[in-house]
Order: structure tokens, then C-alpha cells, then sequence
């Protein structure tokens, strides 16, 4: 794990080493101004004997020190901003491109809220943790050592008193430190959980709402929030333990060298290298002192960097989540060139026991319209997984052209289709940047032209900014209609050699449909079309339809031929036109 | 902050206690150096008594003991109030949040929510343990160390005093150009969150259409504006603390001049100099945990800002105190010449006027955008209309409690949402106090039974978050059972049953004719689903251009004919 964050760490080194120095030039200087100070004082005698001359040479030396000083603590502050920014922004282009290459079951299996509290708080807290502690961590060293080097150079024997009490602070902390560990990781799981259930129950308020939920919903929430506290108060507590104890810890030290001093100046033994003088003790007690200062200072951001380590483990847990598997560099692209599909004996479940396609084997000839019938929960969204490789199958071959879709590129594979799903999803964005996801650099005329063979440019043309309005984050301004509709066009001007229609007219009246589809006729000429949908007459035209029951392909066979068969699909046609 | 305070009054006693043991452990502190300078070394050696020496080193001991003591007792009142406080307006923003009506909902936007209920309430959490750690001992060291310095000298103590100005100039200026940054800042942490967020809801449209690259740029871009931002706030802030610094120093050297003029002069000795320089170093440490706590501060008002926004949103809608409504009226819904929009300027329902009698059902049907899901979401008064008013039992809908009109109307939506939990729990929304004969009874009349058993848990299997280990259609039948669970005299299935496949879709109508008894208002784009209704409302672009029976308006109804024909044509044998 140390490795791993250290690996952050490197892309940074040269603000690294530059906040290291100036913390370095920082202490030091602010080590030299007690001196300094000092050395005036001893200038000032008495009435009438103040040496002024004296005085200026050191007051002018300290005013330069104070500057150098002040601008070494500036600059440390600011190199340890910029990695703490800079690894903040490493971490969460990190956690992007991982989930860029995470398969989409993660994405199904996985509550994005907790996803999302990752990308977030996480990445805000470990930015944050690094900020605050960096310049104190590096100038509390340096005051450190240098302190311990001051001190040595007076008195050995009762710096190693120093020397030898000093751990114990260390050792007291990182006790805590381990103990506190666990109440963190709960911490921030529960911060998880929360921030997880919140956004859910924020996308989802209009549900909450239509049932009256609220009080339901905000119990729950209640609970985890008050859990939240339960962990949030005890490991605010065990971490704020670390500053007090290290503080006694020094004070001890304070007071046992003190004591020593005195007993020494009593005995008047020469205890190290010198004679203890009660001057020297002053000395020293200020050095102890001096000494404490920092070793509060290195404590008192272990709470933050634990709390960055706890998230840089939430970070890692994606990190460690298995990725799609690679594909090779020289993977081939699929050229679609008749558009010929073919199943051979697939099959595929979500989770072991349950196998949602059992054993599937058709063949499509190229440039056909294939239709997908079945009641819902048959396999037909799944078989469109399958076929975008949204999901692998377990096992059996899918071919496209005769060549296994699994060894070509899965970029390749997925733009060979044009794709519209159930589930309308839109970006907020411009309507014109929506339509042109697929192509970007398609020309007005063409997002104009797709939308209108999507029969959106009317209620486009209407809404307040034409095809400039953003689409807000919910889409709540659209109808699932129009929505539909807008990824109807964006399917459209996609144009890809085949084309993948799940169920996507759903929302769309029926006179709109007819009108697509007749749009759609003309896109697809020639080219292989997948169509799921419940509507009946969608399908009646189709070439070939596959009947799905239960995970297998029951029926294969044209509208009239499956209807005289009187089988599953004929049931399911005729149930239209009962009363 | 008065908004505020209601959610920290709970913990008035930590506020008093926390601070209180904090002062003093900073006396107890404070006493320790004198402790050794006046009576260890000054008393004890003199007197070259070890017996002394000893007792004193271990009456400090027992007083850094106690000190740890009131530490403690302090970090604790922090802790629990800070927490406390947290978790207070957490709830309380959450259930502001519930209480949000769509069109706020509509505005706002999650990702913005989201932020406000985490991170900026965890930042103003954060506020208040540091007030009750720090903000009394800061100023008390500060002030206290002022004070004793100007007993010393009264000069040297005026000396100390001029610095104040400069302080505040520093500060003034550095809030000034912080606080517009900071609050730039949380927008883009929203955007941050907003542009994940869709990544991960996107996904499968963002494969399909294999963008990943753009989807990179485009959070990389976020991140990167976000970053330079916090970058030129970091700068800023990191003035502060060297700038403290760079005074104090100064002052330390004015003093010494000072000092030295008056030390020659005779009004002072070189001991007062020494102890005045010592209090201006205790000024310096104490003043470097102010500007910390300035730069925290800053942030906290931004949080405040945005937290205390969203709880002053009042609800645009609200709703009548419970009670006793007795209107018995022969009309079930009536709409009396209902105009509404979303935005103000393009009206989304004009003038629609009809009612529905006892015992009849409702059929509505209509293009893309003509109006449908907005009037049944008026019903039930998820908006409220801009003139006009919508009537059920002849009462307007704004007359009901928000559980009087729960228990008149139950609808399914076009979207809704499956909450991770098991199907039981999910559906059970609707009615927690059903008994398990009615959730039986839910399923089966939902067609969502005959999935159900095919699962090794039932009704116990778990969903995921939206429903995703579920199809489309069974994702429907789920929502059908919740709305259904419900018996509510007024039903609403808003394009609920788009997903399912003619023969399911069949019996669940079959079911709904024999076996609900209440009124059924059914949206629809198929002319099947509706056209067996006793009132078919037809909808053109926000305005009604047919009510009537489907006979009557296959006479009457231009629209309604064309629909009709777009549907049937090329299954005219089977029809009639």
C-alpha cells in the first residue's frame, strides 16, 4: 500500500524535494532568530550602556532572517499546494481511466454513489490531508533535528535524557494511531453507505415522492446517519487523543530535565561536558521547549494522513477490482462487410447459478431484419449484451462475418452498431451535442437531418434555446417520449453497418413509430437490424424472428410461418387483440 | 447562522464544557515555566534542597497530568458535538431535501445535492470541533499575553497594539479574494461529481458509442479547472501564515529597539525586554493557529452559504394540515380550465377542462410531448397548476394533506425507480401495513408473481440500485405491485406497463377490470391498453381534443382516428 501511494508521490517529486528545502531553509532560519534575538539582548546592558551600534548589526541580521524565513515558509507552502493538487488530480483521472476499463458488470453490481463518494471525498480528503500536513510534517522535522543538534552541542549526556524520552511520544501516538486505524476504515465506510443511500434517494426522489416514501426513506437514512455518528465521534475522539498525549509526554520530558538540571546545578557535577550553570538550564528548558513544538506539530496531522490512508485503501479497492480483460495492441478491427451474425451454442448467466441463456444458436443472413420477441426475462436485452460484448459469453462463439466477435477489437465491434436501449440516457449537454455524440463533427445539416428522421426537430425547434438547450442533468424538462426520441436521432446519425433497436420506441406513440421506422427502412437498406419489441406490428415485417423463452430460442421463422405454427408467438400476437 | 444554531443547541453543554477544560489545560499550561523558573530554579537550588526540587518536578508532573485530564474532557465535547451537529443537519437537510417539491428538484439537480449533504456539511462539522479546540484558547493566549506584556510596559504593550490594523488589513484582504474562489471552487466540485456521476449512469452509451476518450477529456478538463482554481486559492491562503510571521518578527525587533532606547534611558531592564519578547512568541504561536483557523473558516462560510440555500428553498408546494374532508361529490377527477408549464414561457397543458364520474375509467392518449405524464403528475399535485384547478371528490387537490391525497391516488410511473432492498421490501413502499394475503394479491394482479417464483428467493431476492439485476418489463411489474399494494381509490399507471409484451400486458388489464376497485386512469400510447376504458381523453400538444367513449371518438376525433389507424392497419382481420 506504501508502495502504491508512493507511486503518487513520484509523478510530484520535484515540488517534493522543493517543499523538502524550503522547509529545511525555513527551520533553520527559525532556529538562528532566538540566537539572533539573543545576541541583541546581550547588547542592551543597562542605563546608558546600550551598545546601539551592536544593536543594529543584529537587528539587521534578524530582519533578514525573518524575510528569508517568511519567504522559505511561503514557498513550502506553496510546493506542497501544488502535489498535494497535483497528486489530488492524479488519483482521480486514476480512478477514471480504471473505471473506464472495469467491465460493465461492475457498473451493475456496484452502488455508483459509493463510486462517485470515492472520485469526491476521497480524493477531497487525501488532497486535503497532503495540503495541510506536508509543510508542517517537513518544517516539524527540520526544527526537529535541528533543535537535537543545538542541544547536543551543549550537552550531550542530558540531550540523550531528550534523545531517549522522545520515542516514547512517538511510540504512544502510533499506539493510538493503530487503534484509531479501524475506527477510520469504519468511518469511511459508513460515509460510503451514506453518501450511497443519498444518491439514490435523490435520483429517485420523484418515485419517493409518488409514494409518499419521505418519512420511510429519511428513517433509513436516520439510521445510517446516526450510525455515521457512532464511528464519526469515536475516531474524531481516538484521533484527537494523539495532540494531548504527545503534549504530556512532552511535558514530562520538560519537567524531568528540568529536574535533572536542577539536581545537577546542586551537586555541582559535570554531568556530560560541562558544568551544569543555571544559565545552561534556561537554555535547556527553552531547547525542550523548543523541541516539543514540533513533535505536536508531526502528531497533529496524523489524524488527517490517517484518514488519507484510509481513503487511499477505498481508492486501491477499485484499483484492485479486475478490469476487462486487456486487449492486445495488434487486436484486429472488425470490418463489417455483409453483416452475416451467427450464434453458436452461447451461453451466458450473470451469476453462476442462474443461467439466463441456456444454449442459442441461430444464424442471420446478411443485411436481414431480425426481430426478438419473447416475454420480459426471456434473455433478449441479455442477447444484446452479449452481441455489444457488454458482457462475455461463458462460453460458445458469437461471429459477425464469420470472424469470432471475442477477437476483435470491442471499440470496433460496438461502432459496427448503431445502438438505441430501454433505458434513455442522456448527457447534459447541448440537444445538438446529445444528437451528435456518435459524430462530433457532424455538420448542422446532419444533426438537423437525423433529427428530423427522428421526427425530434418539431418539438426541438420549440423548446427555448432550439437546438442550443441544455439538457439538465435529470432530463427532467423532456418527456420519456422526446427522450427517446433524441437518442433515436443519435442512433441516426451514428451510421453504423448494423444497427441494435431494444425496445426503443416504447415511449413513443405509435404514429411517430411508423414514421421512424419508415426513417429507419431507409438507414438500414441492406444493412442487419436487431430489434427487440413488444408491439407486434413493429415486427410483423421483420425477415426473421426469434422467439425467446426462458433463456432459449424457442420458435425461428417469418411472421406468417410462426403465426400458422400456432405456437408461442402466435399466443403472444393474438393477445393484442383480446378484450 | 441562526439556521444553524437550532442544529449545535443540543450541545450547549459540550459548547460550555469543551472550551472551559480547554482554558484550563492551556493555564495549567502556562503555569508549568513559571512553576520552574521561580520555584525549581530560583527557590530550589538556592536552597540546594532535593527533598524541594523533587516535590516540585512531581507537582508538575501531577499537573501535566491533570491538564491531559481537561484535554480529554475537551476533545470529548468536541467530538461529540461536532459529530452531533453534523449528524443533526444531515437529517435535517435530508429531510428538507424530501420535502423539495419536482420542480425545485428539477432545478437544483443531484449532483449539487449530493454535495451539499456531504461535503459541505462534513467541512461546517469540521468547523465546529475546531471552535470548540481552538477559538478560545487562541484568543485567550493572544489577549492575555497582550495584556501581561502591557503591564510590563505600557509603551512596548502599544508597540504590540499597532500591529493589530496590519493583521486585520492582511486578513480582510485575503477573505476578500478567497471567499468568490472558494465558492467557484464547490460549484466545480459539483461539476466534478455531476460528470462522474454520469459516466457511471452512461456507461453502456458511452461504450456503445465507444467515447471513452471523450468522456476522459471531459472529466480531465473538470478536474484540471478545478485544479488551477484551487492552485490561485492556495496561493492566496498560503500568504497568511508567512505574513503572521513576518510581523511578529518585526515587532520583536521594533521591541528590542524600543526597549533598548528606554533600557538606556533607565525606565526599563533587560529582564522586562526578555519577558515581553517571550509573550510576543506566545502571541506568534498562538496568532499562526488564528490563520489556520481563518483559511477553515472561509471554507465553512462558503459551506454555509450553500447548506443554508438549500434549507431556506421553501417548498413551492405545500400542503393543508390533516382534516376532516366530508365532500362526497359525484365526480371522481375533474379539471377546470387547467393551464400549466414547466419553464413560464411554453405552456405544456392549455385550458383543459373534464371530469370523470363515479365508477368510470380513464383512458388518456396522445403524441410525444402533448401532455400526458403532466396531467396525471397534477393529480397528483406533484406540480401545481398555473390557473385553473384539478379536483378530486370535487375538492381542489390543494385542499387535501399530503396523506389524505397519498391515500386518494397511488401512481405507477413512466420511470420508476427500483431502491436497492429485496422485491418484498420495494413493493411494501406502497402499503407498509399490507398483510401478506394483499401482497399476494399485488403480485399476481401486477403479473409480477409468475417472474417472481421462477427465483430461488421469491419475493427475498435483492435488488440492486435501480433495479439493474432486473429486465425492463419485470423493473415495471415491480412498480405495478407497489402502486397496486396501495388500493387507493384513484390508480394512475402512467405508461407503466410499456415494457411488457402483449399476452402480459393483457392480463394484467384483466386483471385490473375484475379485480381493482377503483378508478383506473391508464396513460398509453397503444390504442389496446385504452380503448376499453369508459372516457378516453385525447391529447394534442397541451391541449384536449377528444373526450368521449373510443366509438364515439372513432366518429368524432380526427387525432383519434389517426392513431387508431396507425395501430390496427395492418391487423384489420383480427380487430372486431
Amino acid at each position: 500500500m506504501i508502495k502504491r501511494i508512493a507511486f503518487f508521490f513520484k509523478s510530484v517529486r520535484l515540488s517534493f524535494v522543493c517543499s523538502i528545502l524550503f522547509a529545511a531553509g525555513a527551520s533553520g532560519l527559525q532556529l538562528l532568530l532566538p540566537y539572533l534575538m539573543g545576541k541583541a539582548i546581550d547588547e542592551i546592558h543597562g542605563v546608558g550602556s546600550v551598545d546601539f551600534a551592536a544593536l543594529t548589526h543584529y537587528t539587521v541580521w534578524m530582519g533578514c532572517a525573518v524575510v528569508g524565513c517568511a519567504l522559505c515558509h511561503w514557498l513550502t507552502k506553496l510546493f506542497s499546494n501544488k502535489m498535494a493538487f497535483r497528486i489530488g488530480r492524479a488519483v482521480r483521472l486514476d480512478i477514471m481511466h480504471k473505471l473506464d476499463h472495469l467491465p460493465i458488470a461492475y457498473y451493475d453490481k456496484t452502488a455508483h454513489g459509493d463510486i462517485l463518494s470515492v472520485v469526491t471525498n476521497d480524493t477531497e480528503t487525501i488532497t486535503e490531508g497532503i495540503q495541510n500536513s506536508a509543510s508542517q510534517l517537513f518544517c516539524g522535522v527540520f526544527t526537529l533535528i535541528g533543535t537535537l543538534v543545538l542541544m547536543f552541542s551543549l550537552n550531550w549526556a542530558i540531550t540523550l535524557i531528550v534523545v531517549v524520552l522522545t520515542p516514547f511520544a512517538f511510540l504512544l501516538s502510533s499506539f493510538i494511531v493503530k487503534n484509531i486505524d479501524k475506527t477510520f476504515k469504519k468511518q469511511q465506510q459508513t460515509v460510503g453507505a451514506l453518501n450511497a443511500y443519498a444518491k439514490e434517494h435523490i435520483e429517485a426522489a420523484k418515485t419517493i415522492k409518488a409514494y409518499a416514501l419521505e418519512d420511510d426513506s429519511r428513517a433509513q437514512f436516520e439510521d445510517i446517519n446516526e450510525q455515521l455518528y457512532t464511528y464519526g465521534q469515536k475516531a474524531q475522539f481516538f484521533s484527537s487523543l494523539v495532540n494531548p498525549t504527545t503534549r504530556l509526554m512532552n511535558s514530562s520530558t520538560y519537567i524531568i530535565v528540568g529536574v535533572v538540571c536542577a539536581l545537577l546545578v546542586m551537586r555541582s557535577d559535570s554531568f556530560g561536558t560541562e558544568q551544569m550553570t543555571i544559565g545552561l538550564t534556561a537554555a535547556f528548558l527553552s531547547y525542550a521547549l523548543q523541541f516539543a513544538a514540533p513533535i505536536n506539530a508531526i502528531t497533529n496531522v496524523t489524524a488527517q494522513l490517517q484518514a488519507a490512508y484510509a481513503s487511499f485503501g477505498r481508492i486501491f479497492s477499485i484499483f484492485d477490482a479486475r478490469s476487462e480483460p486487456k486487449e492486445a495492441e495488434n487486436t484486429p478491427a472488425l470490418q463489417v462487410k455483409s453483416g452475416a451474425i451467427a450464434f453458436e451454442h452461447v451461453q451466458f448467466s450473470y451469476t453462476k447459478d442462474k443461467p439466463i441463456i441456456r444454449d442459442v444458436s441461430f444464424q442471420i443472413p446478411p443485411g436481414s431484419k431480425v426481430a426478438v420477441v419473447g416475454p420480459t426475462g426471456a434473455g433478449k436485452t441479455t442477447l444484446v449484451n452479449l452481441l455489444m460484448r457488454f458482457y462475455d459469453a461463458d462460453s460458445g462463439e458469437i461471429r459477425i462475418d464469420g470472424k469470432n466477435t471475442a477477437g476483435v477489437s470491442r471499440d470496433s465491434l460496438r461502432t459496427s452498431f448503431a445502438m438505441v436501449l430501454q433505458e434513455t440516457f442522456l448527457f447534459h449537454d447541448s440537444v445538438r451535442a446529445n444528437i451528435a455524440y456518435a459524430k462530433p463533427q457532424a455538420s448542422e445539416q446532419e444533426v438537423i437531418k437525423a433529427a428530423q428522421d427522428a421526427y425530434a426537430h418539431s418539438f426541438i425547434k420549440r423548446l427555448p434555446q432550439g437546438y442550443d438547450t441544455v439538457i439538465s442533468a435529470g432530463g427532467e424538462e423532456l418527456s420519456a417520449g422526446q427522450k427517446q426520441l433524441l437518442t433515436i436521432a443519435r442512433a441516426m446519425l451514428a451510421d453504423a453497418p448494423m444497427l441494435i433497436l431494444d425496445e426503443a420506441t416504447s415511449s413513443v406513440d405509435t404514429l411517430t413509430e411508423i414514421k421512424i421506422q419508415k426513417a429507419f427502412e431507409k438507414l438500414m437498406k441492406g444493412k442487419t437490424s436487431f430489434v427487440i419489441a413488444h408491439r407486434l406490428s413493429t415486427i410483423v415485417e421483420s425477415d426473421l424472428i426469434l422467439v425467446m423463452q426462458g433463456g432459449d430460442i424457442v420458435e425461428v421463422g417469418t411472421h406468417e410461418k410462426l403465426l400458422a405454427s400456432g405456437g408461442v408467438y402466435s399466443e403472444l400476437y393474438y393477445a393484442q387483440f383480446e378484450k | 447562522m441562526k439556521l444553524l444554531w437550532q442544529y449545535l443547541k443540543p450541545y450547549k453543554k459540550q459548547l460550555i464544557i469543551g472550551p472551559a477544560f480547554k482554558l484550563s489545560e492551556a493555564i495549567l499550561e502556562i503555569l508549568v515555566p513559571t512553576l520552574m523558573a521561580k520555584y525549581l530554579i530560583d527557590i530550589g537550588i538556592a536552597s540546594q534542597d532535593t527533598a524541594y526540587v523533587i516535590k516540585i518536578g512531581l507537582l508538575m508532573l501531577a499537573l501535566a497530568v491533570i491538564g491531559l485530564g481537561c484535554a480529554l474532557v475537551c476533545q470529548h465535547s468536541a467530538s461529540v458535538a461536532s459529530q452531533g451537529f453534523g449528524t443533526n443537519l444531515r437529517g435535517a437537510v435530508f429531510e428538507h431535501i424530501c420535502a423539495l417539491s419536482f420542480r425545485e428538484f428539477d432545478t437544483f439537480g443531484s449532483a449539487t445535492l449530493l454535495n451539499r449533504i456531504t461535503n459541505d456539511i462534513n467541512i461546517l462539522q469540521q468547523s465546529v470541533a475546531m471552535i470548540i479546540r481552538l477559538v478560545i484558547r487562541a484568543p485567550f493566549i493572544v489577549l492575555g499575553s497582550f495584556i501581561m506584556a502591557s503591564v510590563i510596559n505600557i509603551k512596548l504593550g502599544l508597540i504590540i497594539l499597532a500591529t493589530a490594523p496590519i493583521f486585520a488589513l492582511i486578513i480582510w484582504l485575503v477573505m476578500r479574494k478567497t471567499i468568490p474562489l472558494y465558492r467557484k471552487i464547490q460549484k466545480k466540485l459539483d461539476k466534478i461529481a455531476l460528470v462522474a456521476a454520469e459516466s457511471l449512469d452512461g456507461v453502456r452509451v458511452i461504450r456503445a458509442f465507444a467515447k471513452k476518450d471523450k468522456e476522459r477529456a471531459k472529466f480531465k478538463d473538470t478536474t484540471e479547472e478545478f485544479v488551477s482554481m484551487s492552485v490561485r486559492v492556495g496561493k492566496i491562503s498560503a500568504i497568511l501564515n508567512p505574513a503572521t510571521l513576518l510581523v511578529l518578527n518585526f515587532l520583536i525587533i521594533s521591541v528590542l529597539w524600543a526597549g533598548g532606547i528606554q533600557v538606556n534611558a533607565g525606565g526599563m531592564t533587560k529582564g522586562d525586554i526578555i519577558a515581553v519578547t517571550t509573550y510576543i512568541s506566545y502571541i506568534m504561536t498562538a496568532m499562526l493557529v488564528v490563520a489556520d483557523l481563518i483559511i477553515l473558516f472561509i471554507r465553512a462560510g462558503v459551506a454555509k452559504d450553500r447548506v443554508c440555500e438549500l434549507l431556506l428553498t421553501e417548498p413551492d408546494i405545500t400542503y393543508e394540515k390533516a382534516h376532516e374532508i366530508t365532500a362526497e361529490s359525484n365526480t371522481v377527477v375533474s379539471f377546470e380550465h387547467v393551464g400549466f408549464s414547466y419553464t413560464g414561457a411554453e405552456k405544456a397543458l392549455d385550458d383543459i377542462s373534464f371530469s370523470l364520474k363515479k365508477g368510470e375509467s380513464l383512458g388518456i392518449i396522445g403524441g410525444i410531448g402533448s401532455g400526458k405524464s403532466t396531467l396525471v403528475s397534477l393529480i397528483a399535485r406533484f406540480y401545481d397548476v398555473d390557473c385553473g384547478a384539478v379536483k378530486i371528490n370535487g375538492r381542489d387537490v390543494r385542499e387535501y394533506s399530503r396523506e389524505q391525497l397519498h391515500r386518494c391516488v397511488s401512481i405507477a410511473m413512466q420511470k420508476s425507480h427500483v431502491f436497492k432492498g429485496t422485491i418484498r421490501e420495494n413493493i411494501l413502499q406502497g402499503n407498509p401495513a399490507a398483510t401478506e394475503q394483499q401482497l399476494q394479491r399485488a403480485c399476481a394482479m401486477a403479473q409480477a408473481d409468475e417472474f417472481i417464483c421462477l427465483l430461488p428467493d421469491g419475493l427475498l431476492t435483492s435488488c440492486e440500485e435501480g433495479g439493474s439485476n432486473f429486465s425492463g418489463g419485470q423493473r415495471q411489474r415491480i412498480c405495478l405491485a407497489r402502486a397496486l399494494i396501495a388500493q387507493a381509490p384513484i390508480l394512475i399507471l402512467d405508461d407503466s406497463s410499456s415494457a411488457l409484451d402483449y399476452a402480459t400486458d393483457l392480463r394484467l388489464r384483466k386483471a385490473l377490470a375484475s379485480d381493482y376497485d377503483g378508478t383506473v386512469i391508464t396513460v398509453s400510447q397503444r390504442i389496446g391498453t385504452i380503448k376499453h376504458a369508459d372516457k378516453i381523453l385525447v391529447l394534442d400538444d397541451g391541449a384536449c381534443v377528444g373526450f368521449d367513449s373510443h366509438k364515439n371518438l372513432l366518429r368524432t376525433c380526427e387525432t383519434y382516428r389517426a392513431i387508431y389507424a396507425s395501430q390496427t392497419k395492418r391487423e384489420v382481420h383480427a380487430d372486431d
